[in-house]
């Protein structure tokens, strides 16, 4: 009911409901912004944009439908958005190169938020977004390839690559190496698990 | 379990939902970026405002200003038997009792052509200030001297200076018509926001300038001095703050109401004329008092600001009947709506108002 009321006053263009809509998914949406961001300017941009967007389009949201979702998957393209139009010297390397580097497989513990923010915030942009859309926000590498313009062996490869370096880095960082327990399980089939898309 | 697997859950998990607190900066900046987006919507209709202001004015000047050079001799040259007794021309007489050119005898009385084709042009033009002001006594004449007129410049017998009554085509072509017009308005109104209807009602008193630019189109202007009383409220999302709970916000707000508005005459029979207009107003907020009770014990909180400006930020709508009481005087009743095209007030309510002016309207003195 209370959401519903906000809607009906978004979709007046009220500029106190959209403030209540803004405020009561800020920090889902920042969630989403920033870990597929650089840093928290580059996330309160795209944040913005993606609620422009939604304050925009918000008489399409069909409320049979959980507005959490529906925000989310807006925020995510917003993200996607931004990256394709900073896009600019980014490669993409083809799966067969790294598809036999796995050695060490981890079975990690709970860590912090910030150190995890940081590790992805630390990737490089097109490590990020495949990483991003395929580990945490559920893409397939059919969608990832579509949604990027780039092959599916590309998006594969980043991946890959993006796994590969946020372990290095998690075993660099001193004081995360006691909260984890690096165990030797690279004869666990990685190219299996690359191909679920 | 796939070491993979392991690394995109911990992210996964670790980094969904997650409580970032809000940071209020971002909603400033948000704010600004919905403020300009506003602005965009707004300047584009202004701009077609202005285009469609300009055009009504150009076809004003295509199609409703004729040329008037020569009209008086050429109506001579027509009119030939209106002119008898040699070096004699009467045009511009008419009979006091008709609106019609003063004809008594349809039949030519003229007993020399020649003589009218010598009358240089130039003489005919100057002839015609002073003929205007013969008018037609009793039974009247059908003729007036020329070379008499010139000459003494007395009236032959019969004839007198009265009030001007020229031809209709005369008329049209030889007085200006009274462009400009004053209107006195007073208006109650109903305001509204997004969230509820206000049950007071506001009062609306003005004084506006009208130019007619042609005989249907016309421009407005004018200020408006507008107390607005409104009501807005909403729901909290916060935990705590002024958000925490339902909150509500009672406006008091002295505003002066500059309107442009362009005017259309849809409808006129004898002294009833049905117009709409539509055009845009800034508001110029005098005073702004609010009262916000909010947060989980109803705290009331009263705010005070001033000078806030909102140009061409309000679209107004309206119908308007008018009725003449006289040449000079006329009474209206207008039903209007003003829509807001951005958000008025501290609180950037959706403020709307709808209401009826009575308009007296009072057209300029001078002729031209």
């Amino acid at each position: 009911m209370l959401v519903k009321e906000i809607i009906s006053g978004c979709i007046r263009k009220d500029r106190a409901s959209q403030h209540l809509l803004y405020k009561e998914f800020y920090s889902y949406c920042m969630g989403i912004c920033k870990r597929y961001s650089i840093g928290d300017f580059e996330a309160a941009d795209v944040l913005n944009n993606g609620f422009l967007k939604i304050f925009n389009n918000i008489d399409k949201y069909d409320p049979a439908k959980p507005i959490k979702a529906w925000i989310g998957k807006i925020m995510v393209n917003t993200a996607i958005d931004h990256y394709r139009a900073n896009l600019r010297f980014t490669t993409y390397d083809d799966i067969s190169e790294y598809e036999q580097n796995g050695k060490e497989a981890i079975v990690y513990e709970q860590m912090a938020y910030k150190e995890l923010l940081m590790l992805v915030q630390s990737l490089s942009p097109s490590y990020r977004i495949v990483f991003n859309m395929y580990a945490i926000d559920g893409y397939s590498h059919d969608e990832i390839a579509k949604t990027l313009n780039i092959s599916v062996g590309s998006s594969k490869s980043n991946l890959f690559k993006a796994r590969q370096r946020l372990q290095e880095m998690i075993r660099d960082m001193e004081p995360l190496n006691a909260k984890m327990k690096v165990v030797s399980n690279h004869e666990q089939n990685i190219s299996k698990n690359e191909r679920r898309a | 379990m796939k070491d993979e697997h392991n690394l995109d859950k911990l992210f996964k998990e670790g980094l969904d939902e997650i409580d970032i607190p809000f940071h209020e900066p971002d909603w400033a900046e948000m704010s600004k970026k919905l403020d300009q987006q506003d602005k965009k919507t707004i300047f584009p209709l202004w701009w077609s405002l202005c285009a469609a202001a300009a055009a009504s004015i150009l076809i004003f000047f295509i199609f409703f200003n004729t040329p008037k050079n020569n009209h008086t001799v050429s109506r001579i040259e027509k009119n030939q038997p209106l002119v008898a007794p040699k070096n004699a021309l009467v045009d511009t007489l008419i009979h006091d009792d008709e609106k019609k050119p003063f004809i008594k005898n349809q039949a030519p009385i003229i007993t020399d052509q020649h003589a009218l084709a010598n009358i240089p042009d130039s003489a005919i033009r100057n002839l015609q200030p002073v003929l205007s002001k013969v008018v037609i006594d009793g039974e009247g004449i059908n003729s007036v001297s020329l070379a008499q007129l010139k000459t003494d410049g007395k009236l032959p017998a019969g004839l007198s200076i009265g009030k001007l009554r020229p031809s209709e085509k005369e008329l049209r072509n030889s007085i200006t018509p009274n462009r400009l017009s004053l209107t006195v308005m007073a208006a109650p109104d109903i305001s509204s926001t997004s969230s509820s209807v206000s049950n007071k009602v506001s009062t609306n008193f003005g004084l506006m300038i009208n130019y007619a630019l042609t005989k249907k189109i016309g421009l407005s202007t004018g200020v408006i001095y507008a107390k607005k009383i409104y009501d807005y409220n909403g729901f909290g999302t916060s935990s705590s703050g002024y958000s925490a709970g339902p909150w509500q916000v009672n406006a008091d707000c002295k505003v002066l109401d500059i309107p442009v508005n362009l005017n259309y005459q849809v409808f006129k029979k004898r002294s009833l004329a049905v117009n709409v207009s539509a055009g845009l107003s800034s508001y110029i907020m005098l005073n702004e008092k609010y009262q916000l009770t909010s947060g989980p014990a109803s705290m009331v909180t009263n705010e005070e600001v001033t000078g806030n400006k909102y140009f061409m930020g309000i679209a107004n709508f309206s119908v308007g009947v008018e009725r003449k009481v006289n040449s000079r005087l006329s009474l209206g009743l207008q039903p209007f709506l003003k829509v807001p095209l951005t958000g008025i007030g501290k609180y950037e309510g959706n403020l709307s108002s709808a209401g009826i002016s009575v308009l007296f309207n009072i057209k300029s003195l001078s002729n031209n």
